[in-house]
């Protein structure tokens, strides 16, 4: 297993404290869970919605529910761009700014005192998916029957940009504690082990405050190599376990901090997933920082809320880090976007013949060889013995190629050759 | 004449359908080598042509392949007794490519798709032809092997004791940079039969455009 | 469906910054061989000014010829209309650079140019430009050129500059092994050139700039920190031409110099740090790229000592470049499961194990006496003994009539042989000279343009004098 250490650039968007940005006037909530559309609408035009109230349900395998994030009323559909590049029908709701919440917040005064049942149930309903930019539902890791023993907190955040997690521990470390504490309680977890960088020591004196009397949790510094976010990577980092499919079948589970932070409001207040903290960085933008932002709002609303960006430049902007992010014209926060980029475009930059370095093989994460998939990427037959369905799109080919070629690109189209 | 020159340029043996292209490797490090050998495959050729293409009615279906190497066959050995014994010195440089005329492709080949579907008088032009292609291709590989190998052109040597007459020029003065003695080795005749090839296929197919454009 | 176009975020490192850098680490390369090759001559007084500058002309018309070549034929045959861009993108100069690096100092500029253009077409441009060639353009090139032209090079003056045909006597140390019996000594192959430390800093005869093992290991450590070459491919190269000549050696008892002299002579360490690893033409896998350092190292040693081929690098690189294709179909498998790579590590260290052991007895047979040599007759006659011998030459057997009268040779009288360069021998009056030095024999020279021919002269007149002794002197 391979990886590079690539330039960070986070100190930009740590300089600012965390913003918040609570006062859109209209919100698109786009009608998608999972990459599947087939949702069915629980709302009319003229409808009144409060805030987090259920609009919409998946009708697929996992039923995601979707929330509206204001309250307020429903005047429309709209189609808008979201994180994937796609576009989306969306219910448009009119801000009334009230804030006005259907239940009441039951306060849940000890976390460990619930089931196993009403913990999958509760977060299944709040419609928590996984924040580090997957977006998988949370619930469907909890469901299993197998024994959990390690539950791994993954607070690595190894793409460039992004500091979303370093903010939500910096604010919320306290309670984050507190909810592993509480799943490892009710899911009969042996201990958890909270995954850092070791280039944010910072966050190993936020954890010591608060870690003494937590027996069962620990914090690990893992090195300073992308994609060492990626689920397999950092298992086998910091237990030394490789699986085959999916991690439960060792017994292992991992949850993106920000994640936990959502269980905890879920659990504790009942609030479901509706906003976020996303970070707006790139050296487009006048002042990059972090801002919580509600589901829903036009990101062109927040640019200019925190100060804009350079009109002077051409600009791009992008959803997601820069190595797996897409490029969009504009966008709506869903609660997989982690952040968004404005960045100048020059990456334009001319190909040349592959050198035949090798230099993509030595990189791959994923132990297979792109460049190899690149000269038979005619081959159908020959593709099929390749692994190719084992990339996980991280661009590190693209990345180190020194010929410029989007070695990536061509591992895609042959993974859909494959897939047919 | 049409059949003739399409076995000459629109399906050389050598540069366009590649057959017999072990003889044409072995002999032609002398010009007067290849042009022999060109006129004895032509020879047998125009003969084996004839004869099936008159006996071709008479052959079983079963049996077509053998009888048509027994032909064949009957007409080298004759030929090769004849050298033999008349022009011995012929039958030395030719050595062991003589009796492999039998098997070479061209001619098998040939009598197999021609000579045993056509009326006489074509099968004999096709082989005219062909055989004609056959010995001007391998002349050709022999002119740029020995001049450029050797500096020499040998033009009438070992027959000389029938002709009574000796020709060979030097071209080209030894210097430095020529004879590239790599040229009379085997390696040498794969090189230049690389470099005719499409240089001869290009040559056609530019005439072929032209002819289509009139 | 999800679209991701690239990454928003490029290395810096480019192609051209890794030509740079190769380019780099040949400089010290090419001074030296302007040192060895033009200062040390002039400065002895033993050539002209310009002769002392001749090195880099030479290096730089080569480099100059390759890129017009290519780009002639880019212009004509592949209607390029951006030439500048092109030659930059296609790096025509590279094999051109190298061309001129790898051929001795003698060969005339008439010849260097056709080779440039053998090399950068036939080489390169026929089998699709840069990162679609097979094997490598500037090794093309010398393979023409010396299996074309080894005479008109030798003639020429071969490998020896001006200065050393003057102080060296013998050819290049890897054709001197040729003609010593056995094993050799230290005396015998390291000597006459100087001591090992000449071998190692590279002021020995050979080719323009391959000789400095010195400076090829400070550019392989400078490349592989840049992150410029395939390090696994010189590294286990090199180590498998050391172990498998250390088991020879130390099976014929002989010291660690022996291993030491076989990998700092023929041009191994340039072969193998600079030609080896040329990006296009070797396996990108790293499993591949061991095997193949393996195997290079296996045929450079078969090479050397089985055949008559005096270095064994430039051929074992183009054999191996055939069978990069399948090499790295080997590599794939073992990148997603170690476990294939087994079977062929595992044979290939079988070969390096055996090879050396089967070479060894060779030269232990001649311990038992000349297997090529053969005496026919000898009868006494009034105080003389007359030998008829044979003894294998370059093409066949040598015979000879050899009278012996009170342990010296009175004269050798050569009854047939079928030698092809048998005239050098009558030119350089060889036999008289053998004749004339028989109690110093071991120090005659071999004839240069003729030197199996001659060493078999030699051996025959060795084995007789020794059988003489055995049998007439008690």
């Amino acid at each position: 297993m391979s990886g590079l250490k690539i330039p960070k650039y986070k100190e930009m968007s740590m300089k600012h404290k965390l913003n918040v940005y609570s006062k859109p006037k209209y919100v698109y909530i786009p009608l998608i869970s999972s990459n599947d559309e087939n949702i069915t609408v629980l709302v009319n035009i003229g409808d009144y919605v409060f805030k987090g109230s259920q609009i919409g349900r998946r009708k697929g395998n996992f039923k995601t529910p979707i929330f509206s994030s204001v309250s307020g009323s429903v005047i429309g559909f709209e189609k808008r761009t979201i994180s994937s590049g796609k576009s989306v029908k969306c219910v448009v709701i009119e801000n009334d700014f009230k804030e006005k919440i259907e239940k009441g917040f039951k306060q849940v005064k000890k976390l460990n005192n619930i089931t196993k049942e009403e913990f999958v149930e509760t977060i299944e309903n709040c419609g928590i998916v996984g924040l580090g930019g997957a977006g998988f539902p949370t619930y469907v890791k909890y469901s299993t029957h197998q024994k959990i023993h390690t539950l791994i907190v993954n607070a690595v955040e190894c793409e460039p940009y992004i500091t979303a997690d370093y903010f939500i521990i910096k604010e919320k470390c306290e309670e984050i504690l507190e909810m592993i504490d509480a799943i490892l309680e009710i899911n009969n977890i042996d201990n958890c082990i909270i995954a850092i960088k070791t280039t944010n020591k910072s966050l190993m004196t936020i954890f010591n405050k608060y870690i003494g009397t937590y027996l069962k949790i620990k914090v690990v510094l893992v090195p300073n190599i992308y994609p060492m976010g990626w689920e397999r990577k950092l298992i086998k980092e910091v237990t030394g376990i490789t699986y085959e499919k999916i991690p439960s079948e060792k017994g292992i589970i991992v949850n993106n901090v920000s994640t936990i932070y959502a269980m905890y409001q879920a659990l504790k207040l009942n609030k479901p997933m509706i906003e976020r903290i996303v970070t707006f960085s790139g050296f487009g933008l006048k002042k990059p920082q972090n801002v919580l932002v509600k589901v829903g709002t036009p990101v062109d609303e927040v640019i200019n809320y925190i100060g804009g960006s350079y009109k002077t430049k051409k600009l791009v902007m992008i959803a997601g880090g820069p190595m797996m992010g897409t490029k969009v014209d504009d966008l709506v926060i869903t609660p997989e976007v982690n952040s968004v980029l404005i960045m100048e475009d020059d990456f334009e930059c001319d190909v040349q013949e592959c050198l035949r370095c090798g230099k993509c093989i030595n990189v791959c994460p994923a132990n297979i060889c792109p460049v190899l998939i690149k000269d038979n990427i005619d081959d159908t037959s020959a593709l099929k013995s390749m692994n190719v369905d084992k990339c996980i799109s991280c661009g590190l080919c693209s990345y180190i190629c020194p010929a410029k070629i989007n070695v990536r690109e061509y591992v895609s189209i042959a993974k859909e050759k494959v897939g047919k | 004449m049409k059949t003739i020159v399409n076995g000459i340029i629109k399906e050389n043996p050598t540069f366009v359908l590649l057959l017999g292209l072990c003889p044409a490797l072995a002999v032609t490090t002398k010009v007067e080598n290849a042009y022999l050998m060109g006129l004895c495959v032509l020879i047998v050729l125009l003969i084996s042509s004839l004869i099936v293409s008159i006996i071709k009615k008479l052959i079983p279906e079963s049996v077509k392949l053998p009888v048509y190497i027994l032909i064949i066959g009957t007409i080298v050995t004759v030929l090769e007794i004849i050298l033999k014994n008349y022009i011995p010195v012929l039958h030395q440089i030719l050595g062991i490519y003589l009796p492999l005329i039998v098997v070479n492709c061209i001619v098998l080949g040939r009598i197999i798709s021609v000579s045993s579907k056509e009326k006489i008088g074509y099968s004999l032009k096709d082989a005219l032809g062909i055989g004609l292609g056959f010995t001007l291709a391998i002349t050709v590989i022999a002119l740029f092997r020995e001049v450029l190998g050797t500096g020499l052109i040998t033009l009438m040597d070992a027959t000389s004791s029938i002709t009574g007459y000796r020709a060979i020029y030097q071209i080209i003065p030894s210097n430095n940079l020529l004879p590239i003695s790599i040229l009379t080795t085997p390696a040498g005749a794969f090189l230049i039969l690389g470099l005719l090839i499409p240089l001869f296929n290009y040559i056609k197919d530019k005439g072929g455009k032209k002819s289509e454009l009139n | 469906m999800d679209k991701i176009k690239g990454p928003y975020m490029k290395s810096k490192n480019t192609t051209n910054k890794m030509m740079m850098h190769l380019v780099i680490s040949l400089i010290p390369i090419i001074l030296f061989s302007f040192y060895k090759n033009g200062i040390l001559p002039y400065y002895h007084n033993k050539t002209t000014l310009l002769g002392m500058y001749y090195p880099l002309i030479f290096i730089l018309i080569s480099t100059f010829a390759t890129t017009l070549f290519e780009g002639l034929y880019a212009k004509i045959f592949l209607k390029e209309k951006n030439l500048k861009k092109y030659s930059i993108n296609s790096y025509s100069f590279i094999p051109g650079l190298f061309l001129g690096l790898i051929l001795p100092i003698n060969t005339p500029i008439s010849i260097l140019i056709f080779g440039s253009m053998v090399a950068s077409i036939l080489g390169k441009m026929l089998f699709g430009g840069f990162g679609n060639n097979i094997f490598n353009p500037a090794l093309i090139g010398r393979l023409f050129i010396i299996s074309t032209y080894a005479i008109v090079i030798t003639n020429n003056g071969g490998y020896l500059n001006s200065y050393e045909v003057d102080t060296i006597s013998k050819a290049t140390p890897l054709s001197n092994v040729a003609t010593v019996t056995g094993i050799g000594s230290y005396e015998t192959l390291v000597e006459p050139y100087g001591s090992l430390t000449d071998f190692f800093v590279g002021t020995i005869p050979g080719a323009v700039g391959e000789t400095s093992a010195l400076l090829c290991i400070i550019a392989f450590i400078y490349l592989t920190i840049t992150k410029t070459i395939k390090w696994r491919i010189p590294l286990f190269y090199i180590s498998t031409v050391f172990i498998m000549t250390l088991l020879i050696g130390s099976i014929n008892k002989v010291g660690i110099w022996y291993p030491l002299f076989q990998i700092f002579s023929g041009g191994l360490m340039f072969g193998a740090i600079f030609m080896a690893t040329d990006p296009v033409t070797s396996p990108t896998t790293k499993m591949g790229q061991i095997i193949y350092g393996l195997s290079l190292g296996i045929l450079t040693v078969v090479f050397r000592y089985l055949t008559p081929y005096p270095e064994g690098v430039l051929t074992s690189i183009l054999t191996m470049n055939m069978l990069v294709f399948i090499i790295d179909k080997i590599g794939l498998k073992a990148k997603m499961d170690y476990k294939k790579a087994i079977l062929p590590l595992i044979f290939l260290a079988i070969l390096i194990i055996e090879l050396p052991i089967s070479i060894s007895t060779r030269y232990k047979v001649e311990d038992v006496g000349d297997p090529n040599f053969n005496i026919i007759s000898s009868k006494e006659e009034n105080n003389n003994v007359i030998y008829v011998v044979t003894q294998k030459g370059y093409v066949g057997d040598i015979k000879a009539q050899i009278t012996i009268n009170n342990s010296k040779i009175t004269s050798l009288e050569i009854l047939e042989q079928n030698e092809s360069f048998y005239q050098k021998i009558v030119d350089a009056n060889y036999i008289n000279k053998l004749l004339n030095e028989q109690n110093n024999i071991d120090n005659v020279d071999t004839v240069s343009g003729a030197t199996i021919t001659s060493s078999a002269i030699k051996k025959m007149v060795i084995n007789t004098l020794e059988d003489y002794g055995e049998k007439y002197e008690g």
